[in-house]
This record gives structure tokens, sequence and C-alpha cells, in this order.
């Protein structure tokens, strides 16, 4: 071998004693990546707690100088920003319409003036979402008017992204003057004694019935006509109610007496619980209440209804499209819906045959009324979901927010959205509107609103939602008890909502 | 520095020992020559390295400074007095669900694991090995593979029309079957079993993928040479497939298991609303609904810590159980 062979020779033996294998070399790797890791923890952990401390403030002088010449020139017009996240998918288009429309007279009377200044209008269909609402305040770009239900103006208020409006309403009270006649409708738009929204529509959630089906039972006319007002007097009670719908299970007329919601809300849990006596928030303190006794009688109605007398199914797990289709189809007797299912079941085909159905079928077919107190003595009720326009903190004129936000719901305004959403109104004088008494169906719920309810202002309201609703599913499937049921509901009201629940026995 | 580390960065190329005299240009050029390796392989590891810190390592730093406080809808940093006050409730059980939810993902991970990682190892054996036709191969491959490549949203729809309690084949079929009016997503333990299918039928996919993968790199000569020396199908699958698959097994096995963990949009998508008092309420979905709906960033903070911590301490029994450290050494097979 000669001298260069014997050098390759002998650098090839280095190298192949020196290589590593495969194996070692992922290993390594693997070893490197998690020290990088822990590393960029540290760093993390370490880079937070430095920069933590807050840094010392500093004033900055900054020294203007006037130009040396004056030169006139024509001023442009001010532009003052009403940006706005309403919620206006589908029949709630007028919440953005009504804003826009408002600023668009309201421009018109500024030019009029000769004032150089104009609203400058923007907006979108979307609803003023939690996540969406923090990253624009992080980004310092939250619209000037946020529309979301009234559940979230204590989070909202709670996290300062909206301001108070107590002194503007104070201000302008002579435009509020003809405002919705009931307590509730404030006290939804307030957390902890302070106004942060204005009411921008409100509904309620009557209970239906199949007046064919009732008819067939020896219903007549006159009867199903009286019915919503001797359930309005509290002479007809869901007692009534259950043993009407055992007769026409019995008979084969339905498949099922009730239905309700599917899903987490407020009727009929909550309306059951305030007819039996239970409050759902206290605003003096911004807490929310159970009280058990109250809950314990509400579970047993529904334990009466799903297990003992079997007239109505457990309703988790029933898609929307099957409670609808089985309702407008005659297969359900009593369904706890809501208002707009009105305007939904002529706008969306659900009945096998006739597909959407025409609003005078719906007046032959289907009857509404309160929800029946459980026993005679109480009193009827239902619930209402309050939509609310809140002033954001970032707004560049919260005056004119404001006054956008209450002028669109001025009677011309008002009466498009509850047309053609199917909702009611804000203000009073609305209801006197030509439009609003030619609409038959809306002018005959009104009435529903002095025995409303609303769920309360509170970040943990969805918590105790849908803590009612698995509890109420529970004793449904006749898991539970409503004793037992009652007991773990309040168990896991402390664990979930802690402090912020008060519980009553 | 250590030798395994230096060499690592050197990859297969070594140091001379003997010295290089660097004489002007060209002992420059040799040396970035020699350290080019070197660079390449600190540039292509460092980017993964990057994202891996930032996207991972700061927010389990973040999560970890969250757990020891009770931060809300406000989002601060309030630290706890006393710092592990959340750690005490979740470990004193003042929090009643916590027992529950434990169990139920107890529940959902064993089982689901047997799926995703015994059920598609099966898979993969009959469709890579037993199964000799690769078209019918491939296409049974597919079918399995469908969930996998279906939205989320649109598979719980699937779902929830598959069991709607009226009109579902599930309860049609079910009443054929002597379980007549059973509620497949409200009562137990169906509801559980139909969450452990559910996330199965989409896990077996991936793990049934790595296996196909790793039998088709078997050299066939082994199974001729075995099928020469009278071994059955039976014998080849137990003898050589299975024990050359022992380390693939072991990664789908701690994957699924670090996966399950920490799955619960299925179940969130079909059981909204009623995912607890239809005992499907796993660890997961219980932070998220901490988090999301309660907005007790602090708590849930904890509750996920607790759950990635359990995870590592699994994947460590994992290594151990499959002798993690021998199937690094040099393979004693000559292949």
């Amino acid at each position: 071998m000669n001298p260069q062979e014997k050098k390759k020779s002998l650098k090839q033996n280095i190298l192949e004693s020196e290589k590593i294998s495969r194996r070692e070399a992922i290993s390594t790797a693997g070893k490197v990546a998690i020290s990088a890791v822990v590393a960029g923890v540290v760093a993390g952990v370490g880079g937070y707690l430095a920069g933590s401390a807050a840094a010392p403030g500093r004033t900055v002088t900054t020294t203007v100088t006037p130009p040396a010449k004056t030169v006139t020139v024509a001023p442009t017009a001010a532009a003052i920003p009403i940006r706005i996240w309403p919620h206006a998918k589908g029949y709630d288009k007028y919440r953005l319409e009504n804003p826009k429309d408002v600023c668009a007279i309201l421009n018109n009377m500024l030019a009029a003036m000769g004032a150089n200044v104009k609203i400058d209008f923007s907006g979108t269909v979307e609803e003023a979402k939690l996540e969406k609402v923090i990253a624009a305040y992080k980004a310092k770009e939250l619209p000037e008017i946020l529309g979301a239900g009234h559940e979230w103006v204590g989070p909202f208020a709670e996290g300062g992204y909206i301001i108070p409006i107590d002194d503007y309403i104070e201000k302008y009270k002579l435009l509020l003057t003809d405002w919705f006649p009931y307590a509730w409708a404030w006290e939804a738009m307030r957390w902890k004694g302070k106004t942060y929204a204005v009411l921008q529509d409100t509904e309620c959630r009557p209970l239906y019935w199949r007046r064919d089906v009732l008819k067939e039972l020896g219903w007549s006319d006159a009867d199903l006509d009286a019915l919503p007002e001797k359930i309005r007097k509290g002479e007809w009670t869901m007692e009534d109610a259950i043993s009407v719908a055992k007769e026409a299970m019995d008979k084969g007329l339905v498949k099922w007496g009730f239905y309700h919601r599917p899903t987490p809300g407020a009727q009929p849990m909550f309306v059951f619980y305030v007819q039996y006596g239970g409050k759902i928030g206290d605003p003096d303190t911004g807490k929310l209440i159970a009280d058990k006794d109250a809950w314990l009688k509400t579970l047993e109605l529904f334990y009466k209804l799903a297990v003992e007398e079997k007239v109505m199914p457990a309703m988790a797990g029933t898609s929307w499209r099957t409670v609808h289709t089985d309702f407008v189809n005659g297969r359900v007797l009593f369904w706890f819906g809501g208002s707009w299912h009105w305007a939904e079941y002529q706008h969306v085909a659900y009945h096998e045959k006739l597909g959407k159905v025409p609003e005078e079928w719906e007046w032959e077919h289907l009857g509404f009324g309160l929800v029946p107190a459980p026993t005679k003595g109480l009193e009827p009720a239902t619930n209402t979901h309050p939509w609310a326009f809140m002033i954001s903190s970032q707004a560049k004129n919260p005056e004119v927010a404001f006054l956008v936000a209450v002028l669109q719901t001025i009677p011309t305004f008002d009466v498009r959205h509850c047309i053609y959403g199917g909702k009611l109104p804000s203000r009073a004088t609305t209801y006197s509107h030509p439009d609003f008494k030619k609409n038959k169906f809306l002018s005959s719920i009104v009435y529903m609103h002095e025995y409303t309810s609303v769920l309360f202002n509170h970040p943990k309201m969805p918590v105790y939602t849908r803590l009612a609703f698995e509890t109420v599913t529970s004793v449904e499937k006749g898991e539970k008890k409503p004793d037992k049921a009652v007991e773990d509901l309040m168990s896991a009201l402390r664990a979930e909502i802690g402090e912020e629940i008060i519980i009553r026995e | 520095m250590s030798k395994k580390f230096s060499n690592l960065l050197r990859g297969y190329v070594i140091r001379p020992k003997a010295s290089i005299s660097i004489s002007g240009l060209g002992g420059f050029k040799s040396f970035l020559k020699e350290k080019s390796r070197t660079f390449f392989v600190i540039a292509f590891l460092t980017p993964f390295l990057a994202a891996l810190t930032i996207m991972y390592g700061l927010p389990c730093a973040l999560s970890v400074l969250m757990s020891f406080t009770d931060m809300g809808l406000s989002f601060e940093l309030h630290f706890l007095n006393p710092l592990l006050k959340n750690y005490y409730t979740i470990f004193h059980v003042a929090d009643p669900r916590v027992p529950v939810v434990a169990q139920t993902t107890i529940l959902y991970v064993g089982c689901t694991l047997l799926i995703n990682a015994g059920f598609s190892l099966v898979l993969g054996v009959l469709t890579a090995y037993c199964i000799r036709n690769e078209n019918v191969a491939s296409v049974l491959r597919l079918l399995w593979f469908l969930p996998r490549m279906t939205p989320v949203i649109i598979y719980a729809l699937l779902w929830l029309w598959f069991t709607d309690p009226t009109y579902g084949p599930l309860s049609i079929v079910s009443s054929w079957i002597g379980l007549k009016g059973v509620r497949w997503l409200l009562d137990k333990p169906y509801s559980q079993l139909l969450m452990i299918l559910v996330n199965g039928y989409i896990g077996a996919s991936w793990g049934m993928v790595i296996y196909v993968s790793s039998i088709k790199t078997i050299p066939l000569e082994i199974i001729y040479a075995a099928k020469a020396d009278g071994a059955t199908d039976w014998d080849v699958i137990r003898r050589i497939i299975l024990p050359l698959l022992k380390w693939p097994i072991l990664f789908v096995t701690s994957w699924q298991t670090l996966s399950l963990l920490g799955s619960y949009v299925e179940i969130l998508a079909i059981w909204d609303g009623y995912s607890y008092t239809s005992g499907v309420e796993v660890w997961s979905l219980f932070t998220y609904h901490t988090a999301f709906e309660g907005y007790r960033f602090g708590y849930s903070a904890a509750l996920a810590i607790i759950m990635a911590t359990i995870a590592l301490i699994l994947v460590a029994i994992y290594f151990k159980v499959f002798g993690f450290k021998r199937m690094l050494e040099p393979s004693r097979i000559e292949v």
C-alpha cells in the first residue's frame, strides 16, 4: 500500500470510528429539540416576568412651530365615523339598514345647515362576538356600536369594552318618553347599576298549539279563540294542558304532547322557574341566584311531563329540523316556541306537502298564548331575549353613536325591523304605527310583554343555562329523580359559578 | 460540547485529526467547505425549532402562568393565594364534575386507543399483506380514510342524522335488534359507545396508513424465505411482520394517546349542550367549557396542564414498555 493509499485508509478508519449511527443522530436531535423548547419556555417566563414591571413614565416635550405663512384652503368636511356590528343576517337586515338610514338623514340635515361635518357610516352584518370584540379592542379598532344579546352587557362591561350611557339617557330623555313601558326593558341593558345599552328589539316565547288537533278532540272555534285569554287569567294551567295532551296521544292524534327546545336556553325551564317564584339574578350585587325550591318544583314538572305522564320525550339530541317538522306536520300538540317561528314557518319548507305554509294556513291550524301557569294560583308567563346596541369604549364620538342607536328605534324605522324580522319593538309608540297594526300576529302577542321575564346579565349566565338544561335532560331521561337532580344542580352551580351565584334554599 | 452533539452537527463528516494548515484563501475555502454541512444542519433545524418554540413553547409557558391565577374576562394575571389553589380544587375534588370527567376520559382514551392503535394494526396487516389485490386494498383504505377527509362539522351532522331518535337509521336498526327506545345520544352506555365509535372511525385510518407503509418496507425476500420454510400467513404475521412493526406500534400508540387526550371537537359538535349528562364530557372538553363558556381561563389552564403532564407520563411509560432505548441501538438483523 503506497503512502497515499495508507493516508486514505487511515482517514477512512478515523471516519468510520467517529461516525455515529442514525439512531444516535435522531436521539441527539430529539435532545436538541427538547432543550430548545425548554430554553424557549424559560425565556418566555423570564421575559414576561421582567417585562411585567411597569416602565417608568417619561415626559416628552414637543415644540410645534407655527407655519411661516397662512394659506387659505377650502376646508374639508370633518368626518364622524359610525361603525356598527349589529348582527343583521337574514330577517334582521334592518338592524343595519335602520342605523344607515338614520345616518343618511342626519347627513342631509347637516348639509342643509351648511355644517362642515358628516357622519361616515359603515357596518357589517356580523354580530359583536366576544373574540372579535377582544381582537378589535386590542387593535384599537372597536366599532362605535356593538349589537349582541343583552346577556353580553355584563361581560363586555366587565372587560371595559363598552361605556355606561346614563348621562346620555338623561341628556336626551325627551327622545325616550315613549320608551318600552316595562321595567325589564332597561334592566336587561344594565350591569351593576349602570346602563350600558339601548334596547334594539325584543320578542317573546309563546306556547303554540295545533288548533286542528284540539278540534278533533271536540274543541269548538269559540273554545279555541278563548283559550289565550283563559291562559292569561290563570284559568287554564299546565295541568289542563297535560291532560289534553294525554288524551290526544291516547287517541293516536299526535305522536307527542309537548316539545321544547333541544338545546340550552331560557324557555321553558327558566319560565317555569320564574313562575314558581325563582329569581335569576340580583341587580344590586350583580350575582346570579338559584332558588332551590323553585328548581325542585320545575324539575318535578318536567319529571311529570316526561316520565310520569310520558307526554314529552327527552328533547336533547333531537334536531331543530325534526322539532319544527313534527310540529308543522301535526305530530306534536304543544310546542314551547318563539314568536319568530311564525315567520319562519312561512319562509322555510317544513310542511311535508305544502312546503312553506302561508300565513292563512297558520291562523287556521296554529294557536298561541302565554306559557300557562303550572298550577292554579300561579301566573302565566313567557320569556324574552332583548337585543342590545352597546356603545363601545373606543367610539370616536360616543354621543353621536348613542344618538344613532336611539334614533334608529323611532317607529318609522322600528316598524320595518319588526315586520320583516318578526320581532317586537323597542318603543310603545310603534304599536300604534299603521304598518304594525296591520300585522295581526305581532299585534296579537304584544300583551305578552306584561308577563315576560329576561335572563340575567351576567358572564356566567350561559353556564347557568347549560347546567339547568343538563339537569332537566337527566330528569327527562328518567336517570335522576327531581330531588337528586336538584342537589346535583346546586352542587354543579357552586362548583362552576362559585361566589358569583347565591344559592337560596 | 458532547461528542454526540458535535458529531450531529458535523453529520457524517469528521474533523480530521491531522491539523490543517490554513494558508490564505485556499485554507479559508476548505474551512468553509468543512463547516458547510454544519451550517446546513443548523439552518435546516432552525425554522422547525423556532416554530416549535413560538407555537408550543411560549403558549405552554403562558398556560403554566395562567394556571396560578384566576384569570377571567379581564384577561389580567392575578396570582392566587395560595398559588396552587386551582390544583387544590382539582385534586381535592372540590369540583364534583372532575371525578366523573376523569372516569369518562379514561374510558374514552382506553377504548378508542384499542381501535386507533389496535384495530388500525389489523386493518394495516389486512390491506398490506392479506389482501393480495392492490386495487381492493386501496379501495378499503380509501373507505376508512373518508371520515378523516370529511370536515368535522359535516361528519358530526352525518352522525346526528344517523342517530336521530325519530328518523335516524341507527334508531331504526336498534328497534330491530331489541334496543327500541334507546337514545344513542343521550343514554349511557350507548352514548359512550357512540363516542368511541365516532372517534375510532376517524382515528383508525391514520394508524392504518403508518402500518401499511411500514409493512411495505419489509423486504419480500424474508417473507419468501419463510414461506419456503413452510410458514403460514399467520406465522408470517406473528413472527415477521409484528416484531418488525415494534417501532411503528410504539409511535402510533404514543401519538394516538396524546391525540385522544386532547381531542374533543367531534364530541363538542355532536353533543353540544348535553355532553355531561350523556356521559361523554371528557377532560379536554371540560377544559374547553370551563374556558370558553365559564370564562375561567386560570382554572382551565390548570386542567390543561394536568392533562399535558399525564400525557407526558404515559409517553414515558410507553417508551419504557416498548424498550425505546433498545430500539435506538443498531439493528441486530442485517436487512
